[in-house]
């Protein structure tokens, strides 16, 4: 299982890496990036409704957003095994966006991880 | 040996009576036109008010009817001091026509006084096609994308705080030009 800190860092001079983090007191996960080795993650916290906002219903979500800020990919749970690729694309390609196909198979891909178990 | 007074008012009146010859304006006529500048600028140079010993003998001999007085009372001084012009004016003398023929000392306007390159055309007002064309000073706006929380599709605005307490918005992250990479996460 490929874990985000273990390439993170590679991407680091094109991209901006960022944990948001749930926990109600910032300075957790400023730890936890520390003693994980999240080299070139900035923590933050969310304010306001921006978890709703952005439909960030668990954890972990990941987005990666291209430099206009259109949304490039998301994922929710899982390993990082498939976004290398995509931060080779915006890396070579700030303003990469998906083709349309990819987005709407992604799309519909969510629909049905959010629909619950009957 | 004739006075010097006499001998300068002689050549002033040769002078000027050689540029009336050849069509010359005088210097007290109307303003100039712009075809005519090369003869302006000759009989303005030699102008009454100008010195006499500044004038170069070789042109003024062209000028004036009496060939004889003009080198034999300009003072050594003079020739001595513009050299140069003198030579310069009097460098083809052998293709030179007589002095009958054709009176008219461009050389002289050559040597003495800069040729009047800009001065009608910078009183000339500009033509309307030759001011330039407004230019756009902002960007066309890139295509937008929906804005919804799908791939391929532009996030509603949202706000972040750093653990440093400086904020952060979806504006600054848009401005600074970089993709971001954003985990929501939580250790519990």
């Amino acid at each position: 299982m490929q874990s985000l800190n273990t390439f993170a860092s590679d991407y680091a001079a094109d991209i901006d890496f960022y944990i948001v983090s749930f926990d109600e007191d910032a300075a957790v996960i400023a730890d936890y990036i520390a003693n994980h080795n999240y080299q070139g993650f900035t923590a933050a916290q969310p304010v306001g409704t921006m978890l709703a906002d952005l439909a960030v219903t668990r954890q972990s979500t990941m987005m990666a957003l291209n430099a206009q800020g259109r949304i490039l990919h998301r994922q929710t749970r899982g390993d990082a095994t498939q976004w290398p690729a995509y931060l080779d694309l915006l890396s070579e390609n700030p303003n990469a966006a998906p083709a349309p196909a990819d987005a709407q198979q992604q799309k519909q891909q969510r629909r049905q991880d959010l629909q619950l178990p009957s | 040996m004739p006075k010097p007074n006499l001998i300068i008012g002689l050549l002033t009146v040769g002078i000027v009576a050689g540029a009336l010859l050849t069509g010359c304006q005088p210097p007290e006529s109307p303003a100039p036109t712009i075809t005519d500048a090369t003869a302006t600028t000759a009989a303005a140079a030699v102008a009454p008010t100008e010195p006499a010993a500044a004038v170069p003998d070789t042109p003024v001999s062209q000028a004036t009817p009496s060939n004889t007085v003009a080198p034999a009372t300009s003072p050594p001084s003079a020739a001595a001091a513009a050299p140069s012009s003198t030579d310069a004016a009097a460098a083809p003398p052998a293709t030179r026509p007589s002095a009958g023929a054709t009176p008219k000392p461009p050389t002289i306007a050559a040597t003495l006084a800069p040729p009047p390159t800009d001065a009608p055309s910078a009183t000339l007002p500009l033509r309307p096609t030759d001011t330039p064309a407004p230019v756009a000073t902002t960007a066309p706006p890139p295509p937008s994308a929906p804005q919804g929380t799908d791939v391929g599709e532009t996030p509603p605005a949202f706000t972040m705080q750093r653990v440093d307490d400086s904020p952060i918005t979806s504006a600054d992250l848009a401005a600074a030009g970089r993709p971001v990479f954003m985990m929501y996460f939580a250790t519990w």
